[in-house]
Formats: C-alpha cells, sequence, structure tokens
C-alpha cells in the first residue's frame, strides 16, 4: 500500500516534470531540480522516461479517434461557421459558373486575334486567369484547347502572367524558338534578329520551335531553362542569357504602367523608346546622343517629353511638317 | 544554339541568404533547444551539439523553410522541438538495435509507433484505443486540456485562452491527464 502511494506520486511528479519540459520555457533551475530527482534513484528515471512515452505517442492517437467531434462544441463553433461561409461561396460560385456556360466553353476552346495601335497598352485576360499585356504595336494570336493553351507572338512586345495549370502548358510561339511554361510572369520583346525575354517569377523554358501539330519540342536540343530574375537574348543560333534580380527585371517593365522609366540613361535610347509609341517621330541630332537622362515620363502625356527635355537638357525641339528634331541649343 | 551564361551566381546567393534567414530564426531559440536535449535525452554536451548539428541539417534540407517559418514564428518553437524529439527518438532506436537490447513490452509497442512494421501496428492500435478509453473516464477538463495540447498540437496559451483557465492550472490539468494514462496504461 506505502509503495503503491509511493509510485503514484513519483508518478504524479514525473508527469509535471515533462509537461515543464514541453512548455518550451524552462528555466535553469527548473533544469538542475529535474535532472537532479530522476539522478537520485532509477525508479524516478523510469518514471519519466514512462511519462515521456505516452506523452511522445500520444500525438499519434489522431488517426484513431474522432477527437475533434467529441471535444466540446462551443470552442468549434467559430469553424463552423467558417466552413459554411466556405461552402456557402463554393455554392454560389457553382450556380454563377452554371449561369454563364459560354465561359466554360470558352475556357477549353478559344481562338482570338488581339492587337495594339502605336501609342497603345492593353490588357488582355484570359478564360483560364491569365493576363496578356500588350505593349505598343503588337499583335497575338491565341487557341486553347482541352490540352494546350498556345499563343503566337506576331509582333511587337509582351507581358505574361499565366496562370498555373499543371495539365495544360502554355506555349508561346516566336518565329524561331518555342516558350514553354505552367505559370510564370514574364516579359517576351520582340526584335529583328529573336527576342528579349526578362523573368519577374517562375521558370521558363525556351525550345526550338515545336511542331505544331504535335506539340512536341523539337528534337536536338535541350530547352534553355530561365529562372525569376534572368534576362536573355535569343536569336536564331545563339542566347545571351544573364541573371540580374528581380527588381530590376520589374522595374524595366514600367511601360505596362503606362509610364517610361530611366536611370541614367542615353537621350538617343530614351528616344527610341519614346518613339515606338509616337506616330510622330522624334530625330535626333549626333551631337545631343550621348547626353543623359532620368526619371519617370508617361507614355500619354503626348509632347509632354520634348517639354520636360528641353527644360532639363541644353536642347531645344524643331518641329516640321515630317517630324520633331532634337538640336543642341 | 550555342548559350552564353553571364554572372549566374545571383541564383546561388539567393539561396544562401535564405540560409541566412533561417540560421538567424533557428538560432534565437537556441538556448531553450539545448536544454530541452539536455534534460529529454540526458545527452552531454558534444551529443547535445550532435543532435543540433542534425536538426540545422534537416531543416536546412527542406524546400522554402525560411518563407514558412517567417509566417508563423508563433508555433516555430514547438515545431522545433518536435523535430528535435524525433531525431531523439531516431538515435534512441538506433542505440537499442545496436546494443541489442531486451525491450520492455510497453517501449517496444510504443516506439513501434514511429517505424513501419505492419505486423506490430495492431498492437499499438490497441495501445492507442487503451489512452483514448482512459481519456473518456478521466475529468472533462484535464481531458480537453491534453486532447487540445498532443491531438491539436496547441501551445499552452492558446489552451489557456481556450478553456479561460491560468497556463499554470493548463499545465496541472494536462499533467493529471498524462498521470491517469500512465497508470492505467503500464503494465
Amino acid at each position: 500500500m506505502a509503495t503503491a502511494l509511493n509510485q503514484h506520486s513519483i508518478n504524479k511528479r514525473a508527469s509535471d516534470y515533462v509537461v515543464r519540459l514541453y512548455s518550451g520555457e524552462l528555466t535553469a533551475k527548473e533544469e538542475s531540480e529535474i535532472l537532479a530527482w530522476c539522478d537520485a534513484k532509477s525508479a524516478h528515471q523510469a518514471a519519466f522516461d514512462d511519462a515521456l512515452l505516452v506523452w511522445e505517442s500520444s500525438a499519434h492517437i489522431a488517426p484513431h479517434i474522432g477527437w475533434r467531434q467529441k471535444l466540446e462544441k462551443r470552442f468549434y463553433r467559430m469553424r463552423y461557421l467558417a466552413a459554411s461561409i466556405v461552402v456557402a461561396s463554393f455554392c454560389f460560385l457553382l450556380i454563377t459558373q452554371y449561369n454563364a456556360p459560354d465561359k466554360r466553353i470558352d475556357n477549353s476552346e478559344l481562338a482570338n486575334n488581339y492587337s495594339t495601335a502605336i501609342g497603345e497598352v492593353s490588357n488582355v485576360g484570359l478564360p483560364d486567369g491569365s493576363t496578356i499585356t500588350l505593349n505598343t504595336d503588337t499583335r497575338i494570336n491565341i487557341q486553347f484547347s482541352e490540352a494546350h493553351r498556345e499563343l503566337w507572338l506576331e509582333h511587337g512586345e509582351a507581358f505574361f502572367d499565366i496562370a498555373k495549370d499543371r495539365t495544360r502548358p502554355f506555349l508561346i510561339h516566336t518565329a524561331n524558338k518555342t516558350v514553354r511554361v505552367v505559370g510564370t510572369k514574364f516579359n517576351i520583346k520582340l526584335s529583328q534578329a529573336g527576342f528579349d525575354i526578362a523573368v519577374e517569377e517562375g521558370v521558363v523554358a525556351i525550345e526550338e520551335k515545336a511542331e505544331s501539330n504535335t506539340h512536341k519540342p523539337a528534337n536536338g536540343d535541350t530547352p534553355v531553362l530561365l529562372e525569376a530574375g534572368a534576362v536573355a537574348t535569343f536569336n536564331d543560333t545563339s542566347a545571351l542569357i544573364a541573371k540580374e534580380n528581380v527588381d530590376s527585371v520589374v522595374k524595366a517593365q514600367s511601360w505596362r504602367t503606362g509610364y517610361l522609366r530611366f536611370d541614367e540613361e542615353r537621350l538617343d535610347k530614351v528616344i527610341a523608346s519614346f518613339n515606338r509609341y509616337r506616330s510622330k517621330k522624334i530625330v535626333i541630332s549626333q551631337d545631343v546622343a550621348d547626353l543623359r537622362i532620368s526619371g519617370v515620363f508617361k507614355l500619354s502625356d503626348g509632347d509632354a517629353i520634348l517639354t520636360a527635355l528641353e527644360a532639363t537638357l541644353p536642347i531645344e525641339a524643331k518641329r516640321d511638317e515630317e517630324n520633331i528634331k532634337l538640336v543642341k541649343k | 544554339m550555342k548559350v552564353v551564361y553571364l554572372n549566374t551566381q545571383s541564383a546561388i546567393a539567393q539561396s544562401q541568404s535564405d540560409n541566412a534567414t533561417l540560421y538567424h530564426l533557428i538560432s534565437e531559440h537556441e538556448p531553450a533547444l539545448r536544454r530541452f536535449i539536455r534534460v529529454r535525452a540526458r545527452a552531454n554536451s558534444s551529443e547535445v551539439e550532435d543532435i543540433l548539428q542534425e536538426m540545422y541539417a534537416k531543416l536546412f534540407s527542406l524546400d522554402g523553410m525560411a518563407q514558412k517559418i517567417e509566417a508563423r514564428q508563433d508555433t516555430f518553437r514547438s515545431f522545433l522541438f518536435t523535430v528535435v524529439t524525433n531525431l531523439i527518438i531516431d538515435r534512441e532506436r538506433r542505440a537499442k538495435v545496436r546494443a541489442h537490447e531486451a525491450h520492455e513490452p510497453f517501449s517496444d509497442t510504443l516506439y513501434s509507433t514511429w517505424s513501419n512494421e505492419p505486423e506490430k501496428h495492431a498492437g499499438i492500435a490497441e495501445k492507442l484505443i487503451e489512452i483514448e478509453s482512459v481519456l473518456e473516464n478521466i475529468n472533462p477538463h484535464h481531458k480537453s486540456a491534453f486532447v487540445l495540447c498532443r491531438v491539436e498540437g496547441k501551445a499552452y496559451r492558446e489552451i489557456s485562452d481556450i478553456l479561460g483557465v491560468s497556463v499554470s492550472t493548463v499545465e496541472k490539468y494536462i499533467s493529471a491527464a498524462l498521470t491517469a494514462i500512465r497508470n492505467k496504461v503500464q503494465d
């Protein structure tokens, strides 16, 4: 009897110590107290080990019993409320989907052309949740099927924010390469020889142009993989890849917000950028081409850029019927 | 196609900075972890270092750990305790195998919970059902505190908010449930 009582108090103290140990806030004093107690008698250490065993194995009782239902309901009322909101929104989604059957057809079958005029920037929202932003003077053709999402970038520059769909890769075809992605954000700008690509998020694979009817990458070269922050130039036969940081990749796409941003950029480069958005082009004389300029300019402001340049640089804008010429003042 | 890569080191730099963040987040808890390992495993200082190294290696091998932890800093310490506990149990099991020790039957079945030995599953399930039946018959406050802690994985502080009692009372409840199970299931 006396031994049983004694054992009971040993077990109780072992439990107290285990609970303290797993509080994560054991003090130095408690640590030496527990260690001294365990060292005092082998029965103490044994009781402590048994208590640890029950404690650590009890984490595994979840699959065997439905504790959630058995626990007092008041603790879970909030959960039921949250769950009903989720169920209600789901029903709402189902109903709206059901009322818009055309959209669901669009999602798997879609074929369309989109284009922008000079000076125009436009967003195209696709039924899979992807968004394509077309820069000035750009043309794309989109075809969706059950198995693939395909896009032909025929002219210009576009930023792609592709929605994730592992079962339906998104293929972007240029004249000589195919860009294959699952869900990423990146920019492609066509050039005379090929294209420039900058990856803001995720991974993209660049392959030799896929045969449209097989959807398989062409044989031979393995695809070139680019990760977020990569900036690359591709032409027919070669690729030049640089790692930038993601911030500078994002900044380089400032055109999407309707602004162009320059940081100590050469004037001839700045003017070339603006000319892409203008029907009446700006011509620049060679003696001012290497002046530098920083700033953020609104694309839709028309000739405001000229006023800004005249105010900050030693230049003058001369206008005639055909174009605008920037010369030294 | 000819491919030229410029300054491609930046990808590695990114993962190094992630590791630095992770290291920083963990090292904050190191004093508490050392104390925990000393008491839990009766480990000497070189064993404590070994276990900590194993823990770092384990956490660094998981993808996106730094981001996940930054999002859930409140429960991070108890997560670290769980990782370390599992490492210690693995070590104990390896030590037992090496020593060819005779197992006490109770420990044997419960330790096997972490291994995948199908022939032993029936025994574990029985033992866990026994724990369940003990919990059914004890003070419901003790049971709630114990289940919230061990099954739901909540911290004592959270349980104190849920049950509306102080943290030290929560500890008393959990300890009482633990003792009750220990007394009934042992033999």
